[in-house]
C-alpha cells in the first residue's frame, strides 16, 4: 500500500441537517454525516430507511426539502459529479447502445475513466464489449454497470445495493471487483440489508433507520465495544421492523 | 460537453430512423414506375400499384409520427426515465442536457421535411424541372424592387426555427411539470401541456387582438398602396414581431424546464 | 490456505492471528517476502484498511519488517519467530489441558491420551 494511504483522512462529504420529504412522507430528517477519503463505508438498514434516498441527494438526483450537501467543499452540481462515481440500483441504459458505446460515453465525459483497465474487467468478468445491451442477460448487465464504475478513479463511489438479488458466487466476485478497482484515495459507500455479506470489507457502518442515523462508527470499535459482529447488532437494533432475514 | 452530448444523441436519432428515412425514399421511387398501372386493366398490376402506393403513404404518415414520438421520448425517456439516471449523473449542466435534446429533434425534424420533399420529387416525374422552372422566377420576383425577397426567406426560416423549438420546449416544459408528481407521470404531463396552452392562449388574447387589428388596417393599406415600397416594410415588421413574440415564448418554456431540472429533478 | 473471519472480535486481529499461523508453520518462510497488502486484502475479500493494521501488529510483534512503500517481509530473526510459535504452542496446550480437566482427567491418563493420539 502507498504512503498516499495515510493523507487520506481528509473531510470529503458533508451533510448537514439533511431533510428530503415526499409529500407529507419524510424519507430522510436532519441527518449530519461525515465522510472521509480512503474509506470503504457500509449505508445499512432495511428497505424503506432511507437509503437509496440519500445516494440519490448526494448524486443530484432528487433536491433536499431542508439542509445542505457539500462533497470536495461543493455543493451538488457539475462539478460533484465529476467526482462522484455511481451505481444505481437499475439499469439505466439505452436500449440502442452496446457495451462499447457506454464505454465511449464515459470515457468522453469522466476524466477519471480509464478505458483500458475497464477493457481489462470486461475481458475478466466474461463481458463482451461488442455485444448489444438488449441481448445480454440481467447478470451481464449488471457486470457491465459495475465495471463502468469501478474502471473510474472517482473520489466518492455510491453503490446502491450492488449484491441485493446475487447468488454467492455472483457476490463474490463483485465485492472482489470493488476491492481490486476503487481508488484508495477515495470514499466508498455501499448501501445494503445484507450485511453479513459485506461486513469484513468495511472500515465504517452507519445505521440508518426511518430515515434517521442512529449509529456512525468504525466497524471494528462496534466489534470491540459490543463485543459481537455489526451484522448482530443490526438485527438487534432493527429486530422490531422485521427485517428480510428475519431476526432470531 | 454540450458537443459530447450531441454525438450519443445523434446517434440514438440514427438508430430511430435508419430504415424509416431510406423505405420512404425507395417507396416513393418504387411507386414513380408503378403509378402508371393505376387505371391499368391488367387487374393484377393495378392491384400492386395501388398496394404500393397505399404503403408509400402510410409510411410518410408514420415517419412524422415516429418524429412526433422521437422528439418527446428522447426527452421523456432520456432525461426523466432510468436513463435519466445516467444523463443527469453526467458532469454536464441541465441546460445543456436540454439543449442537446432541442437540436436534435430539430434535426430530426428537418431531415424527415427534407425525406418527405425527396420522396415526392422522385415520385413524381418532372417535379424537380418543375421546380428549376419555378425558382429562377421565384428569385426573379425577389429581385423586384422595394421587395427584398432574400429577407423575406431568411425571416420566414427563422419563423420557422423559432416556432419549432418554441413548440418542443413546450412539450418539455409539461413533461418536466408532469415528471415532479409522484404517480400518473404521463397523464399528469398532458394535462400540464393542456394547461400551458390554455394559459397562453388566454394571456395572448388581448396582445392577438390589439396585433391583429393592427395587422388588418395595414393590409387594408398594403391593398390600397398596392406594392409601394414601403409596404413591404409592414411585412417584415409583422414577421419579425411573430418571430420575436414567439423567441420570448420560447424562451419562457426553456427556462422554465431548465429550473425544474436543475432545482426540482425528482427522479425515481 | 483459506481465510476464517468468523467470530465476532475486530477482523484485524483474526487477520493477525491466521498471518502470525501462516508464518510460524514457514508458509512465509524468514526472510520471505509478504504479498502487498491490497493483495491479501482482496484475497481475504476484506478492506485494505483492515489489512494494514493486521500487518501493523505485525511489525509490532517483530514478526515482519520493513516499509509500506517498499513492501514487507518476515522476519530474518529466528529467534523471534521461535519464542512466538513457542508462545502460540503453550496457548493451545493450556487450552487442551483446561478441557481434559473439566473432563476429569488426570495427569497420567492426559499424558497417556496424548502419545496414543500423537501416534496415531
Amino acid at each position: 500500500m502507498s504512503e498516499q494511504l495515510m493523507k487520506t483522512d481528509e473531510l470529503l462529504v458533508t451533510c448537514t441537517a439533511l431533510t428530503k420529504r415526499y409529500g407529507s412522507k419524510t424519507a430522510l430528517s436532519g441527518v449530519n454525516l461525515q465522510l472521509k477519503r480512503g474509506r470503504i463505508v457500509g449505508l445499512l438498514g432495511p428497505n424503506g430507511s432511507g437509503k437509496t434516498t440519500l445516494i440519490k441527494l448526494l448524486c443530484g438526483l432528487i433536491q433536499p426539502t431542508e439542509g445542505d450537501i457539500a462533497i470536495g467543499g461543493m455543493p451538488v452540481g457539475p462539478g460533484t459529479k465529476a467526482l462522484v462515481s455511481y451505481l444505481p440500483d437499475r439499469m439505466y441504459f439505452a436500449d440502442w447502445m452496446k457495451a462499447s458505446d457506454l464505454l465511449d460515453l464515459f470515457s468522453d465525459f469522466y476524466n477519471d475513466f480509464d478505458r483500458t483497465k475497464a477493457a481489462a474487467m470486461c475481458q475478466s468478468l466474461g463481458v463482451v464489449p461488442s455485444q448489444r445491451l438488449k441481448t445480454m442477460s440481467k447478470g451481464t448487465k449488471e457486470k457491465v454497470q459495475l465495471i463502468l464504475v469501478m474502471a473510474r478513479k472517482a473520489s466518492l463511489y455510491l453503490l446502491d445495493e450492488p449484491i441485493a438479488g446475487v447468488d454467492p458466487a455472483a457476490r463474490d466476485y463483485i465485492l472482489n471487483t470493488i476491492l481490486t478497482n476503487y481508488n484508495e484515495e477515495g470514499c466508498v459507500m455501499i448501501s445494503t440489508h445484507l450485511i453479513s455479506d459485506i461486513e469484513q470489507v468495511l472500515d465504517e457502518a452507519i445505521f440508518l433507520k426511518e430515515g434517521q442515523v442512529v449509529l456512525h462508527d468504525s466497524v471494528d470499535a462496534i466489534r470491540e465495544r459490543e463485543g459481537r459482529s455489526v451484522d448482530a447488532l443490526f438485527r438487534e437494533v432493527f429486530r422490531t421492523t422485521g427485517m428480510e432475514g428475519g431476526a432470531f | 460537453m454540450l458537443g459530447k452530448l450531441l454525438k450519443y444523441d445523434f446517434r440514438s436519432m440514427g438508430k430511430q430512423f435508419a430504415f424509416i428515412w431510406p423505405a420512404a425514399l425507395v417507396l416513393a421511387l418504387l411507386n414513380r414506375f408503378t403509378l402508371g398501372n393505376i387505371g391499368n386493366s391488367d387487374i393484377v398490376r393495378e392491384l400492386f400499384s395501388g398496394v404500393a402506393m397505399l404503403v408509400y403513404v402510410s409510411i410518410l404518415i408514420a415517419l412524422f409520427v415516429i418524429a412526433l414520438i422521437f422528439v418527446i421520448q428522447r426527452f421523456y425517456k432520456g432525461l426523466l426515465g432510468d436513463e435519466g439516471y445516467l444523463m443527469h449523473t453526467l458532469p454536464v449542466c441541465p441546460w445543456q442536457l436540454i439543449v442537446s435534446k432541442a437540436i436534435c429533434a430539430l434535426a430530426a425534424s428537418a431531415v424527415s421535411v427534407l425525406v418527405a420533399v425527396l420522396s415526392i420529387i422522385l415520385l413524381v416525374p418532372g417535379a424537380l424541372s418543375g421546380m428549376f422552372d419555378f425558382w429562377p422566377r421565384f428569385f426573379a420576383a425577389l429581385g423586384r424592387e422595394g421587395f427584398n425577397g432574400f429577407l423575406l426567406l431568411v425571416e420566414l426560416l427563422l419563423a420557422l426555427l423559432v416556432s419549432s423549438l418554441a413548440g418542443f420546449f413546450q412539450l418539455y416544459l409539461a413533461m418536466a411539470i408532469g415528471h415532479l408528481f409522484g404517480k400518473n407521470r404521463i397523464a399528469l404531463s398532458v394535462v400540464a401541456y393542456i394547461a400551458i396552452q390554455t394559459v397562453l392562449n388566454t394571456v395572448l388574447t388581448v396582445p392577438l387582438a390589439v396585433v391583429g387589428e393592427w395587422a388588418g388596417e395595414q393590409i387594408n393599406r398594403f391593398l390600397v398602396e398596392t406594392l409601394a415600397g414601403n409596404a413591404w416594410a409592414v411585412i417584415h415588421g409583422g414577421l419579425w414581431l411573430l418571430i420575436l413574440g414567439t423567441a420570448v415564448i420560447g424562451a419562457a418554456f426553456f427556462f422554465g424546464t431548465e429550473y425544474i431540472l436543475r432545482r426540482k429533478l425528482n427522479l425515481e | 490456505m483459506e481465510w476464517k473471519l468468523t467470530d465476532s472480535r475486530p477482523i484485524w486481529q483474526q487477520l493477525t492471528e491466521q498471518i502470525t499461523l501462516r508464518i510460524l508453520k514457514g508458509e512465509y518462510p524468514p526472510g520471505g517476502r509478504l504479498p502487498a497488502v491490497r493483495d491479501l486484502a482482496v484475497q481475504a475479500g476484506v478492506n485494505p484498511n483492515t489489512m494494514q493494521r493486521a500487518m501493523a501488529q505485525l511489525e509490532q510483534d517483530g514478526l515482519a519488517v520493513g516499509s509500506r512503500t517498499a513492501g514487507r517481509a518476515v522476519t530474518e530473526d529466528t529467534a523471534v519467530i521461535q519464542a512466538a510459535r513457542r508462545k502460540r504452542a503453550r496457548e493451545a496446550v493450556a487450552q487442551c489441558l483446561q478441557i481434559l480437566a473439566d473432563l476429569g482427567y488426570t495427569r497420567e491418563e492426559a499424558v497417556a491420551l496424548l502419545k496414543e493420539e500423537w501416534e496415531k
